[in-house]
């Protein structure tokens, strides 16, 4: 996981080193950006988890876990970039930007006696990307994205007792911090229209996965609630994983990161805190 | 190097995202010396919600967290605890003990039973400062022969109770 994300930054800094080449001279701008990122997922898997635990305990959940749908998953994104730009009503355009943001999903499943199982999703984004494109008067940015999306992720299944006490620790198998990591790379277009003193932008990114290959990862436990007997899988069939653990070893049924992942819809604004936008027009 | 700041931006970033991994590591330095257990309580906690106090022993012993005596790589220390509870049976362990990456959890190798399995017990970390430490850890109480309720399904139905026990530690 490091090493991609080592690549990363490494494809960052080339791009940076070319582009500063080609523009030296040209108009370049600094900026701080605040945007919402939706992701288009696929939660099957995280939400077979949550069916299968319903339909083991039937009747003795009074009530029974939810579940995720496709655009559940959204959060707020907060970065900077650099905009390069040249022409005078049609030039080229280059833009480099890093964001990051969190996310945090929570379903609860309640027992007949009160008692409440949580699984809380928390999400820890960080984004690099390049654009790559044509800007019109320097007010109409039409660009084609390229973005690596690195996705750490923890879910923490919590006992919560009847008295409102929490528990993470290993009175229940389940209870602990369950991580993986979801790095994808993928493209799509982008559009950023100038409003005088900041850009409001939209980027679509095509749930391809480019340069990395999807994560088989599971959703694992931390190594140290290895302590239990094996699987120590989040299970995507609960059934399976609590009266056959051979079997669901077999089909490697834990819960996959890639569940997590996706497509993005982002959009957002782009403001100019130490540069004069208006005079490099 | 007209934009020097650019190559600078990033490359701390990277710097930065390197040295988050030694969180739990640093966490459990500070925790290292002699601490007094300045109070250990347990409640059981009823299925109607209600709680009741068993045990508020003040001075109910000591811990002592040292390096790992085998293998100093920061990952893992020696614990010492001697402690006496409400109903005077002692406790009196040396074991290995770690955080868990996120440093929410304090875990004591092998100290329920020898095995490889099932046998480590876990302190939620509620709070975690050079002087103070507050622990807590969660048991169900299913039936005599299985009195710690460890067990892999999760029947929240078959414990009538579960018992909660904190440790408050104080720097000595």
């Amino acid at each position: 996981m490091l090493q991609k994300f080592w690549w990363t930054g490494l494809i960052w800094l080339l791009s940076i080193s070319v582009t500063q080449a080609q523009l030296e001279g040209e108009g370049a701008i600094f900026y701080l950006s605040a945007d919402y990122d939706i992701t288009q997922a696929d939660p099957s898997q995280i939400n077979s988890f949550y069916t299968s635990f319903n339909d083991y305990w039937g009747n003795k959940l009074s009530v029974p876990y939810d579940t995720f749908g496709t655009t559940d998953f959204q959060h707020p994104n907060f970065g900077a970039g650099f905009r390069f730009f040249t022409g005078k009503k049609v030039g080229f355009s280059f833009n480099f930007f890093i964001s990051g943001g969190r996310g945090r999903y929570i379903q609860t499943a309640t027992w007949v006696n009160n008692l409440q199982n949580e699984t809380a999703i928390r999400f820890r984004d960080t984004n690099f990307g390049t654009a790559l494109g044509i800007n019109f008067k320097k007010r109409v940015f039409l660009d084609l994205h390229l973005t690596g999306y690195v996705r750490t992720i923890d879910l923490t299944h919590t006992t919560i007792y009847q008295d409102g006490s929490r528990s993470i620790t290993s009175e229940y198998k389940l209870n602990g911090v369950y991580t993986g990591v979801e790095t994808l790379m993928q493209w799509g277009p982008m559009v950023t229209i100038n409003l005088g003193g900041a850009n409001i932008f939209a980027r679509w990114s095509i749930g391809t996965n480019l340069l990395f290959q999807d994560s088989a990862g599971l959703l694992a436990l931390l190594e140290e609630d290895s302590h239990f007997f094996p699987p120590t899988d989040l299970p995507q069939d609960y059934r399976l994983w609590a009266e056959e653990p051979v079997e669901f070893l077999e089909k490697d049924l834990g819960v996959k990161t890639s569940s997590f992942g996706g497509g993005r819809l982002v959009f957002g604004l782009e403001f100019f805190p130490w540069s004069n936008y208006n005079k490099q027009k | 190097m007209r934009h020097l700041y650019l190559y600078i931006f990033p490359l701390a970033f990277l710097l930065l995202s390197c040295s988050a991994n030694t969180r739990s590591n640093r966490a459990l330095e500070r925790m290292e010396g002699e601490w007094n257990i300045a109070l250990s309580e347990r409640w059981l906690i009823n299925p109607d919600g209600t709680t009741e106090k068993f045990e508020n022993i003040e001075n109910a012993g000591e811990i002592i967290i040292r390096p790992d005596p085998l293998l100093d790589l920061g990952g893992t220390k020696e614990i010492s605890a001697f402690y006496t509870n409400v109903n005077g049976a002692i406790l009196d362990i040396t074991t290995l003990m770690f955080l868990d990456r996120l440093s929410k959890r304090v875990v004591w190798k092998n100290v329920l039973c020898p095995e490889i399995f099932e046998c480590d017990l876990f302190f939620q970390l509620e709070t975690d400062t050079r002087d103070k430490q507050v622990w807590t850890t969660y048991f169900k109480l299913v039936d005599s022969s299985n009195p710690l309720g460890r067990n892999a399904i999760y029947d929240a139905t078959i414990a009538d109770s579960h018992t909660k026990w904190t440790l408050t530690l104080a720097r000595e």
